[in-house]
């Protein structure tokens, strides 16, 4: 049976918390993560010929998008 | 057809046509700041920043017995207010908002006991966690199961609350079955 290696282990537990402490961040930040995804997905999306539409954000609304 | 109009953005009310008004008022003298409280997406309120490009509205329209539930009058409102459809979609201050009618008891109890909570400084209802893991679970696809898994790994859910919600609308099979 395949184990998972201890190193590896530690890059999903990091990938786990991280994961919750985004799910912690107040709603406003939140939506400003939901638009970073939404840029990042839109040109992959479109070239696959999908309509979307990117939500437009206030540059002020912008201000403290989460980094990793 | 329906008058009064019960507007609820997963999370955030608007009782009749003067609440969607004053919504509107404050949309305009605040309109620097892009997402209020016409933009919610419940489960975001509870889980990590999910990928979405449209906002789903449930709408309680107060139609008498034997009338036809219609949202000609809400996208009338809306018109009115320069809001333009952009296929099943409105587009309100650059998001997509689809509205969809409550259309069963689940969803109008969701909206009964969403809760009170403050977006920056604008008040607003949010449908509970539970209900939201609920609705997952009656809309059955995919998404909706993946939806419930992060639920139950991120969210505070009330156990019982939810115990309670499920046994009430008949999910205990579907929980029993996603939730091994």
């Amino acid at each position: 049976m395949d184990t998972v290696k201890p190193d590896i282990a530690r890059i999903f537990a990091a990938k786990e918390a991280r994961r919750h402490k985004l799910a912690a961040l107040p709603f406003p930040e939140k939506v400003r993560a939901v638009v970073c995804l939404q840029q990042m997905a839109a040109p992959l999306l479109r070239a696959r010929g999908k309509k979307v539409r990117v939500w437009t954000l206030d540059p002020q609304a912008t201000r403290s998008i989460p980094s990793r | 057809m329906a008058r009064n109009i019960d507007l609820m953005v997963n999370s955030i009310k608007v009782d009749n046509e003067t609440d969607l008004a004053n919504f509107e008022r404050t949309g305009r003298q605040r309109r620097r700041r892009t997402l209020r409280h016409r933009r919610r997406d419940g489960a975001t309120f509870y889980v990590e920043p999910l990928l979405t490009f449209d906002l789903d509205v449930f709408v309680v329209l107060s139609a008498n017995v034997g009338d036809l539930i219609s949202l000609a009058p809400l996208y009338e409102a809306l018109r009115t207010r320069g809001y333009a459809e952009e296929g099943e979609c409105v587009l309100v201050e650059g998001v997509p908002v689809q509205f969809l009618p409550a259309y069963n008891a689940l969803l109008e109890e969701a909206l009964r006991e969403a809760t009170e909570t403050l977006y920056e400084e604008v008040s607003t209802r949010v449908v509970r966690a539970e209900h939201l893991v609920a609705i997952c679970l009656q809309t059955g696809r995919d998404k909706d199961r993946e939806r419930v898994r992060i639920f139950r790994e991120q969210a505070e859910l009330d156990m019982n609350y939810l115990a309670d919600v499920i046994q009430r609308h008949g999910l205990e099979g579907k929980w029993k079955q996603w939730t091994p």
